[in-house]
């Protein structure tokens, strides 16, 4: 009799539990529509001064809306504002909405217009987009809805900064009365977003519903409530998708798009990303100070072998332009044509012989490879070089650091006694703020970058590099500032100071069910589910 | 028996102070700046980075940074984490529910699996049922918490999906149904381990003479295992599953991040990858402690059981 009634106590356990998981997982439980979004960890915190990575980006493009955003194209259109000119090269005005609320009701107002962007350069609030304002002179209200913003110098890449994180809206009654608290799990934050912050427990999820208050009424989504759930072990991510446990995936491991692309349920869309991956050496130390030794490393590569056995489909294999196209938004077609001109890497033994032969260090050298532990496929990359590079007797040890000491030194904040960046070789990754080529060429070559802070992590320096690229920052005309740009590549392609192997793809796995609607998935900046539809 | 308590606990204070020095300067042995690491590495002012210094305590020497977190431990502050610019605290008091909840449940199933099945498996020693449960106890003994959830995760999703596959409840009876394949993982190796230990144990007391006495005198098979041999193989397995819940807040660090649990392991691991020495040093002092605890609490536990012990 017990034995019975054991067994009949477990098995109402177990059908408590599934009926429990029914419901709780389920896209419309109580006809509530409930988008189940991975993250990869949890947002840095739930406000537009530290939206800079996927997972805060993912969760404060819902909140929060920027004054300007993308096209498709990544060319730019006015959002919260109705439109934006350059009055002359240092003075930027906007003409601000006049009929946008916050999703408490009240219209938002051109003083929380400017105390949105001012804040980016309160230091006691340490913004992250406070680099973006380096040369911002005033922010001022110059009419009832118009926001004028002075440089101190021209500066032709201004006009994306307002697309970012950093020309997002939020309100300034709410920042005042939580000062100190704003953007943290016990009160979030008010923006004029889609969706209003519900709930953050910290490690587990990130709950938001929608507001019901929401301005733009050409929006078409029908999702109640947003629950964006932090996921990071690569197999709990797959088999969320494939049990539909989750919906949206846009953060997953490139080693997982085999596994999902043969998902019945999942759909994978990818894109031509804004990253590149890359070998970066410091050409302030010896032997990499030396061209022939950069080259002799470029041409001992088997690029192909690295595709074939590690990349595959989750990259584009990198050619001698450190960026991608996605960066091309101003003359696209004369980039595209740079790029066919100059074609990629070359795998060439004897040529890699013959400009190691011309170097100081004929006989091969030792050196050490930095690679992030987080990044396990730069590691198998690293890996793979290390192989290539015992043909030319040169003995590469990688060491593998966490990704916050990888940041220290790419960073340029750990020197070594003679006060030059402390490594040989870093393998890491760049992303690009913007779509336009500055974007990299400027953070990633100029020597005005490779201090503290600065992100010239081959510690490159050209005079003639330097002068062209500081020319292009201030020169507004697209055309002229073009063709300083392509000057300037034609000198860095043939130093090759970094060597780029892949041109990151981006990738988004989504449930069936669900339509994205118009949202340009290819700029982090521009998540937004205002148009993703449920169509279970 | 005050005198060794005493004895034990001033061992434990030396040993604790000791210990949060070593952590204090293990984690600061890497290379890395912390101002980086807070800003995500992001180009600053001199003003903010300042602001930034002054926020964290960076600006006081390495000395005065100890002194200002272990003097704020005993105040409930820990500092303030470079990832989530939170206080650590405050994390804490959101991530040890879910731990404690984990191993409590792990540990409930240790005590009302390994010890009936190790008792058993002794009472039917060299049987079939003896040899079946051996077998499987070897399996998952050899079986880490981290693949045996993977494997339940992927038999309780794909096959019989009746429970979810990752995070946590809104309380903790809904809490029950997401941390029971975690609880099974954590709990599977040591409900093995804890059963041979049993089933050892309850081997040699049941040769001892006085089960032959008990024998003797007729009384019933179920009296002599349960209420003789039993009671005397209890003191072993006390201990091992007393050091079990400690061992148990380290072995969760793997088990949380398989089924994205938002407890104090997967925290110590994100943060040990993203170099947040806040959270690092105050989440590792603090899993010292508790198991200095439990192994304080098994000394004075065999101090009453034993008095020998005492003398020594």
């Amino acid at each position: 009799m017990k034995k019975i009634l054991c067994v009949c106590l477990i098995i109402a356990m177990l059908a408590s539990f599934a009926a429990c998981s029914s419901t709780d997982n389920g896209k419309a439980s109580d006809e509530k529509v409930v988008l189940n979004v991975h993250m990869n960890g949890d947002p840095v915190a739930i406000d537009p001064a530290f939206a800079y990575d996927n997972a805060s980006s993912l969760v404060v493009n819902q909140i929060t809306e920027s004054l300007l955003t993308h096209n498709p194209d990544n060319t730019l259109k006015p959002n919260l504002c109705k439109s934006f000119e350059a009055t002359d090269p240092c003075t930027y005005v906007y003409q601000i909405r006049d009929d946008v609320t916050f999703s408490d009701g009240t219209p938002m107002t051109m003083d929380d217009v400017i105390y949105s962007i001012q804040r980016h350069l309160d230091a006691d609030l340490g913004s992250y987009m406070n680099w973006f304002f380096a040369n911002v002179t005033s922010v001022e209200a110059t009419g009832e809805w118009e926001m004028t913003i002075k440089l101190a110098e021209p500066q032709a890449t201004w006009q994306y900064v307002l697309a970012t994180s950093a020309g997002m809206i939020v309100q300034k009654k709410f920042c005042e009365e939580h000062a100190g608290d704003v953007g943290t799990a016990s009160v979030g934050i008010i923006g004029t977003g889609p969706f209003v912050f519900e709930k953050w427990e910290n490690g587990s999820k990130v709950i938001l519903k929608k507001n019901e208050n929401y301005w733009d009424k050409t929006a078409k989504t029908n999702v109640d409530e947003i629950i964006f759930s932090i996921i990071s072990d690569d197999t709990t991510i797959a088999t969320a998708l494939k049990s539909g446990q989750v919906d949206f995936s846009w953060d997953f491991s490139s080693k997982l798009v085999e596994t999902i692309q043969g998902f019945e349920n999942v759909e994978l869309k990818s894109w031509s990303g804004m990253g590149i991956e890359y070998l970066a050496f410091n050409n302030m130390r010896k032997p990499f100070d030396e061209v022939n030794v950069r080259k002799a490393i470029a041409y001992a590569i088997d690029l192909d072998s690295i595709f074939d056995n590690v990349i595959k489909d989750s990259g584009i294999k990198g050619d001698l332009l450190p960026m991608t196209d996605s960066l091309f938004t101003i003359e696209a077609d004369r980039w595209k044509q740079y790029v066919a001109e100059h074609g990629g890497h070359v795998y060439d033994l004897d040529k890699a012989k013959e400009y190691l032969a011309a170097s100081s260090v004929p006989n091969g050298f030792d050196f050490t490879m930095y690679v992030s532990q987080a990044r396990s496929q730069a590691y198998d990359v690293a890996l793979v070089i290390q192989q290539n590079l015992k043909a030319l007797n040169i003995n590469a040890e990688i060491v593998t650091l966490t990704q916050d000491e990888v940041y220290a030194y790419q960073f340029g904040n750990i020197l070594d006694a003679d006060g030059i960046r402390d490594y040989d070789c870093l393998v890491t990754t760049w992303g690009a703020d913007y779509p336009d080529p500055s974007a990299n060429l400027d953070p990633l070559f100029n020597i005005a970058n490779i201090g503290a802070g600065g992100y010239n992590c081959a510690a490159y320096s050209n005079d003639e590099v330097d002068s062209l690229l500081n020319k292009a920052v201030t020169t507004t005309d697209e055309s002229e500032r073009m063709d300083l740009l392509f000057r300037a590549c034609d000198i860095i392609v043939a130093d090759e100071p970094y060597y780029v192997y892949n041109y990151t793809k981006g990738f988004a796995a989504f449930n069936k069910n669900w339509t994205l609607g118009d949202m340009n998935i290819t700029c982090a900046w521009d998540w937004n589910f205002k148009d993703v539809v449920y169509n279970g | 028996m005050f005198r060794y308590v005493s004895k034990r606990v001033i061992q434990l204070v030396i040993v604790f102070f000791i210990v949060s020095i070593l952590i204090f300067a293990v984690v600061r042995m890497t290379p890395l700046d912390p101002i980086a690491s807070i800003s995500k590495g992001k180009a600053m002012s001199e003003e903010t980075r300042l602001a930034l210094m002054r926020e964290y305590d960076l600006d006081k020497s390495w000395a005065g940074q100890y002194f200002s977190w272990i003097g704020g431990l005993f105040r409930g502050d820990l500092g303030k984490s470079f990832q989530y610019r939170e206080a650590v605290s405050d994390l804490l008091s959101v991530r040890y529910k879910t731990s404690v909840q984990l191993v409590a449940m792990s540990t409930v199933m240790i005590v009302f699996l390994a010890i009936p099945l190790g008792v058993i498996s002794a009472a039917h020693k060299n049987s079939l049922l003896d040899q079946t449960l051996t077998v499987t106890s070897l399996v998952f003994v050899s079986s880490p918490p981290f693949f045996t959830g993977i494997l339940l995760m992927l038999l309780f999703t794909m096959v019989w999906p009746i429970f979810p596959t990752f995070g946590t409840g809104s309380d903790f009876w809904s809490n029950m149904k997401y941390l029971f394949l975690p609880s099974v993982s954590l709990a599977a190796v040591r409900i093995a381990l804890s059963m041979r230990i049993t089933r050892s144990n309850m081997v040699e007391q049941l040769q001892a003479p006085y089960i032959q006495t008990a024998t003797a005198k007729g009384l019933s098979r179920r009296t002599i295992v349960y209420k003789h041999a039993l009671k005397n193989a209890a003191i072993p397995i006390m201990t091992v599953t007393a050091l079990d819940i400690s061992g148990m807040l380290g072995g969760s660090v793997l088990v949380e991040k398989v089924f994205s649990l938002n407890g104090v392991g997967s925290l110590l691991a994100d943060s040990i990858t993203k170099s947040d020495y806040p959270v690092t040093q105050s989440i590792t002092l603090i899993m010292v402690l508790v198991f200095m605890l439990c192994n304080l609490f098994v000394d004075i536990m065999y101090g009453i059981i034993d008095p020998r012990v005492r003398l020594d």
